[in-house]
């Protein structure tokens, strides 16, 4: 593969996103300088491999904190998290700045994958699974390492800012992965009712969290 | 339809969608301003909601990148089609996310539609597209017919579906070309549907660089005759 020497090595990287990490104050950009997963983006579009390698360094934890979430099964989300970033090395090419960062073209990438692996295999699972997705959701996020991280905390005020309703909907359709008609008989609510609360709720959360790292 | 797509967008963000009506709002979108920007805006606010990062197993990064140095790229932007014996330059697609978009949607649409009648080549097509290595392109090509490629290298199999298809004469039929170094090679021979639907399957005859789509007498050419309608974009 030809092209290596336009990006850092990748011990390089690492060891940035390792300095990144101890920066805890700066935690409101816990994945680096977007100029530089930018950068990575642009030469893994034009098929630079260790760009890519250096791509999947700083947003590895970001794609399989999404899927695992999801799909829950460790096995299965390793599957679904090497697919999204084979998918994101091939669509690459068609990454366009202007639609949006790197980070949530990733984030987006990711989380369908693993809500349509999640749905699919859903339809072929019983049905009562779905009370105990609902019944972890309530439950505090794991992973109390990062628990002093400020993305984290101003991620839970936004959703603590929510009307109860527009929360349960958000979070059920996004970290629980439910279709909008599931959360209406999740919540026992009307699905125009979900419909609206999911809009209402992410506006808001827009609104609180700004433009984002 | 009687939901208002422009209020879906939110929903859309989040994967909230049924299947229907995903489809449904990607075909509206990239059409429309106002939800563009807001599923780009929905789309940031819902990955910063991804707040719990896991660092994935050590070994999968090797599986990745091993993965990835064997998997193609799709091309960003439409690239000069030769098909001998004629050469035809075919113009970029403006917006390339939404047709792939569009691509995607008319093969996952077409399915839909049959999944009542579930014929055995549409149990085949699903399989195809369940392909981990499945490469789905649009083709371009002039007037409203929409005509989409998805190969799997894995699978050797290609399909090609489509919609609003013009109808042809009886002694005449499509014929789906695979393009690489070599030139063209003769792939899918194919007649639209009444409805001028198309949902083929033929074998993958190499490692295509490209597709194109001409008009051939019945029973095919060995190579090209007809005028290119449908290539490659992108």
């Amino acid at each position: 593969m030809s092209g290596v020497s336009s990006v850092r090595p990748i011990s390089a990287s690492r060891r940035r996103r390792r300095e990144q990490r101890d920066r805890v104050a700066d935690a409101a950009a816990p994945l680096g300088p977007t100029a530089e997963v930018d950068t990575l983006m642009l030469a893994a579009g034009r098929g630079d491999e260790a760009a890519f390698a250096g791509l999947y360094d700083q947003l590895a934890p970001l794609v399989h904190g999404i899927v695992l979430r999801a799909v829950r099964d460790p096995a299965r989300s390793e599957e679904v998290t090497q697919e999204v970033f084979v998918e994101v090395w091939r669509l690459a090419p068609r990454y366009e700045a202007g639609r949006g960062s790197v980070r949530s073209w990733v984030a987006t990438i990711a989380h369908r994958r693993a809500v349509d692996r999640v749905r699919s295999e859903q339809s072929a699972r019983d049905r009562d699974q779905r009370e105990t997705d609902r019944r972890d959701l309530t439950a505090p996020p794991p992973d109390e390492a990062v628990e002093n991280d400020l993305d984290r905390q101003r991620v839970r005020r936004a959703l603590g800012s929510l009307t109860e309703l527009q929360r349960q909907a958000v979070e059920l359709a996004y970290y629980g992965g439910h279709a909008y008609r599931e959360v209406a008989v999740l919540l026992d609510v009307a699905e125009g009712t979900v419909k609206t609360r999911i809009r209402d709720g992410l506006i808001r959360l827009r609104d609180e969290l700004g433009e984002g790292p | 339809m009687t939901v208002d797509l422009h209020h879906l967008a939110a929903a859309y963000a989040l994967d909230a969608l049924d299947a229907d009506e995903r489809a449904d709002f990607e075909a509206h979108f990239p059409d429309c301003e106002i939800c563009g920007t807001e599923v780009i805006e929905y789309r940031e606010t819902a990955a910063r909601l991804a707040v719990d990062p896991v660092e994935p197993p050590g070994h999968l990064r090797g599986r990745v990148l091993t993965e990835i140095a064997r998997t193609r790229q799709l091309s960003p932007r439409a690239p000069v089609v030769d098909i001998e014996p004629r050469r035809r330059r075919v113009a970029p697609t403006g917006f390339l996310y939404g047709a792939v978009a569009a691509a995607t949607l008319l093969i996952v649409g077409l399915i839909g539609f049959q999944l009542g009648s579930a014929s055995p080549s549409d149990d085949q097509l699903v399989d195809l597209l369940a392909t981990s290595d499945i490469v789905v392109e649009p083709l371009a090509g002039d007037g409203e017919a929409a005509v989409s490629v998805a190969w799997s290298a894995g699978s050797g199999e290609v399909a090609v579906v489509a919609s609003g298809l013009d109808q042809l004469a009886g002694d005449r039929v499509y014929a789906l070309w695979m393009l690489d170094a070599g030139g063209a090679t003769r792939s899918v021979l194919f007649r639209p549907d009444d409805d001028g639907t198309v949902r083929e399957l033929g074998e993958l005859p190499g490692r295509p660089t490209g597709w194109g789509i001409t008009v051939e007498p019945a029973g095919g050419s060995p190579q090209p005759t007809g005028e290119i309608l449908f290539a490659t974009a992108a």
